[in-house]
C-alpha cells in the first residue's frame, strides 16, 4: 500500500482538482480530504456520509465566578493573555486561550473547570471513486494537528482492512501545522505549484517541510503558461535542487467548467490534453522511485 | 477604517482584491493606505510591490521551555501538566527533552516543576515588518517555524496597524484562531465568493461564522460571468448585500501571476474597485451615525 500527499503552500493552485482527477484514475485507493476547515474534494467528489462522530480534540475552560477567590494566580500564569478581570470579575477570553490548562491545573480552589465546546466531527463518506475521509473542524485551530491525526490513522485501518493499493490524501493549505500532520508517514508527497511571483518560495518552503518529515517530494506545475518565464524557473529550481517534475500542466478553463458540473476533470473532457498530461503525471508519480 | 478581505476557501482570490483594492485607492483617496499581509505562513504580497526600502521589523518572541536532565527527578509532573504531549521521557536512560515542533510555549511544565530543572529560552516565532510606501504603507506577518502557535504574530500585526487611517487586510485561509484574530478590529469585512458547489458551500458557511461573530459584510464574486448565477441567487434569498463582481479573464490571471497590478493596466477593473471603496465607505459611515 502506498500512501500519497498532495500539497500547496499557495491557496488556488488546483490542488483538489488534481486530486479529484487523480482519484478519477486510481481505482482501490481510500482518499482522505485534510482540509478540515473547508473540505473542498468531499463537495467535489458528491461524497455521501456512511458514518459520522464527534470528536473533542479541544476543551475550553472556564473561570465559575462564585468559586473563585480572586486570587489572580491564572492572569498571573497565562502565557496569552488570556485571562481578564475587568471589575475584579475573572474571565477567560476564548480568541485568545489556547487551551493549555495551565489555569485550570493550578487553580488554588478548582474553580476552573472544563467546557467543552469544540465539536470536532469525522467520517467516512461514499464516493464514486471509493471511500473518502473528512473531518470537520469546529471553530477553533487544531492545535496539534490532532484531528488530521486521527484521519491518518483511521484510513491506514480501513486500508489495511479493505487491502487498498494507495490512500490517496488532499492536503490542507498554506504551510501550518495542519500541513505537517497531513504528510507525515507518506511514501510521497506532491507539491503542486503554479506559475505564480511566489512559486518559487512556495515550493521550496514545501519542499523543505516535506525534509523535515522525511517524505520523498515531487513537483507539479499547474497554469505554467500563465507565466512561462517563471515556468522555467521553477524547473531549473527542480533541476538544481533535485526533484522530480512529474508534469506540466497549462491553465485550462475546463477545470473550473468541471467544477460548475461538480465533476472531475477527467470524467468532464476524458480526452482533453489536460486529462491525458495529468494521467500521465499520476503515472509517473506511482512509478516514482 | 480596516476592511478585511475572507474567504475559508484559498484560491477564491483574497491576494488579488487586496493587492487591486490597495493600487485602485491609494492615488484616489487622501488619507493614508494600508496594506496588510496577515497570511503568516505564507505571506505573497511583497511579490507585489515595487520598491520595498527601509523595513522597519518587529521580532515576536516566544518562550521555550529547557529540560536540564541532570537536574530532572523525572517525576513525571511536566509531563502531567503539558496538554500537548510534547515532552518525551524515556525514563530508563535518563532522557527527557521538550518537543519544540509541539510546543505553544505556554509555561505550564515550568510551573509544575518542583526541582526546577526546566528554564525558558527565548526564540523568535516571526516578525512583522512595516514598510513605508510615500503617505502608505505596507505591514507582513511572517511565521518562521511551523509551529502551533500563530496569535501573536497577527496580535502585532493589529497593534502596528491600529492606528492606520484605512488598512486593507489579507487575511489567512480557514476559520481558525489566525482568522478570527486578524479580522477582530475590522470595521468591515469583504467577504469573496466564486461559482460552484464547493464556491457555495464555502460561502454558506462564511456566512453563518461572520453572523456568528456579528460582524458587518458584504460579498464580492470573483471570476464571475462563467456559470449561471446560483451564488447570487442564495445570497439575495438570504438578504445578504453584493458589494460587485469581478469578471472572470484570462488576462487578469495572467497579469496576477506575473506579480503585476491588473488596475493599473485595466482602467475599468480600477473603476469597480474605487466604487467597491466608496460603497463600504460609506455603509461604514452610516453604520456609525
Amino acid at each position: 500500500m502506498k500512501q500519497i500527499s498532495i500539497i500547496a503552500a499557495k491557496g488556488g493552485v488546483g490542488k483538489t482538482a488534481i486530486s479529484g482527477a487523480f482519484a478519477s484514475y486510481l481505482e482501490n485507493t481510500i482518499f482522505v480530504d485534510c482540509d478540515t476547515e473547508s473540505s473542498d474534494l468531499r463537495t467535489l467528489l458528491h461524497a455521501k456520509t456512511k458514518e459520522e462522530s464527534f470528536v473533542d480534540t479541544i476543551e475550553r475552560v472556564r473561570i465559575a465566578e462564585d468559586e473563585c477567590i480572586r486570587c489572580g494566580l491564572c492572569k498571573a500564569l497565562c502565557h496569552f493573555d488570556a485571562v481578564i478581570n475587568p471589575y475584579g470579575v475573572y474571565q477567560i477570553v476564548e480568541e485568545h486561550c489556547q487551551a493549555c490548562d495551565l489555569c485550570l491545573k493550578a487553580c488554588p480552589v478548582s474553580a476552573i473547570e472544563h467546557v467543552k465546546k469544540e465539536k470536532n466531527l469525522w467520517g467516512i463518506a461514499e464516493t464514486r471513486f471509493g471511500d473518502l475521509l473528512y473531518a470537520q473542524l469546529a471553530l477553533g485551530e487544531d492545535l496539534n494537528g490532532s484531528l488530521i491525526s486521527i484521519l491518518r490513522e483511521r484510513a491506514r485501518e480501513l486500508a489495511q482492512e479493505k487491502k487498498s493499493d494507495f490512500i490517496l490524501i488532499d492536503g490542507p493549505p498554506a504551510m501550518g501545522f495542519a500541513v505537517a500532520s497531513a504528510i507525515a508517514l507518506s511514501d510521497i508527497t506532491v507539491v503542486v505549484i503554479e506559475s505564480s511571483p511566489s512559486a518559487i518560495h512556495d515550493l521550496h518552503k514545501s519542499i523543505q517541510l516535506a525534509k523535515r518529515y522525511e517524505v520523498p517530494a515531487v513537483c507539479l506545475i499547474n497554469k505554467s503558461d500563465l507565466n512561462p518565464k517563471m515556468t522555467d524557473e521553477i524547473k531549473a529550481y527542480c533541476n538544481k535542487n533535485g526533484i522530480s517534475l512529474i508534469g506540466e500542466i497549462q491553465f485550462d478553463v475546463q477545470f473550473m467548467e468541471a467544477q460548475l458540473a461538480s465533476k472531475s476533470i477527467i470524467e468532464y473532457a476524458p480526452n482533453s490534453q489536460t486529462s491525458v498530461l495529468i494521467k500521465q503525471s499520476l503515472y509517473s508519480l506511482i512509478n516514482f522511485k | 477604517m480596516k476592511i478585511a478581505i475572507v474567504s475559508t476557501k484559498g484560491g477564491v482570490g483574497k491576494t488579488l482584491i487586496a493587492v487591486n483594492l490597495f493600487y485602485a485607492i491609494k492615488d484616489v483617496i487622501e488619507s493614508s493606505c494600508t496594506l496588510v499581509d496577515s497570511h503568516i505562513q505564507v505571506p505573497n504580497i511583497y511579490h507585489y510591490i515595487k520598491g520595498l526600502n527601509n523595513p522597519e521589523e518587529v521580532i515576536v518572541n516566544v518562550r521555550i521551555p529547557e529540560i536540564d536532565q541532570n537536574v530532572c527527578t523525572f517525576c513525571e509532573r511536566c509531563i502531567n501538566y503539558c496538554a500537548f504531549d510534547s515532552i518525551l521521557m524515556i525514563k530508563d536512560v535518563g532522557h527527557i527533552k521538550v518537543l519544540d515542533d509541539y510546543c505553544t510555549s505556554c509555561g505550564a511544565c515550568v510551573y509544575a516543576c518542583n526541582d526546577g530543572a526546566i528554564s525558558e529560552r527565548t526564540e523568535a516565532l516571526g516578525k512583522v515588518t512595516s514598510y513605508s510606501l510615500g503617505k502608505d504603507r505596507f505591514v507582513e506577518g511572517k511565521m518562521f517555524a511551523i509551529r502551533p502557535l500563530a496569535s501573536p504574530i497577527i496580535q502585532e500585526v493589529n497593534e502596528q496597524i491600529k492606528d492606520a487611517e484605512i488598512s486593507i487586510i489579507d487575511t489567512p485561509p480557514g476559520s481558525s484562531y489566525p482568522f478570527a484574530e486578524s479580522i477582530r478590529d475590522a470595521n468591515y469585512v469583504i467577504l469573496l465568493a466564486e461559482e460552484g458547489q464547493a464556491g457555495l458551500k464555502n460561502l454558506m458557511a462564511n456566512i453563518s461564522l461572520l453572523r456568528e461573530m456579528n460582524q458587518e459584510f458584504g460579498v464580492v464574486i470573483n471570476k464571475s460571468g462563467i456559470a449561471e448565477n446560483a451564488v447570487l441567487d442564495y445570497l439575495q434569498n438570504e438578504g445578504v448585500r453584493v458589494l460587485t463582481d469581478i469578471p472572470f479573464k484570462r488576462e487578469y490571471a495572467e497579469i496576477h501571476s506575473r506579480g503585476e497590478i491588473i488596475v493599473q493596466r485595466d482602467k475599468g477593473l480600477k473603476g469597480v474597485f474605487v466604487r467597491l471603496f466608496e460603497s463600504i465607505q460609506s455603509i461604514v459611515e452610516e453604520g456609525k451615525a
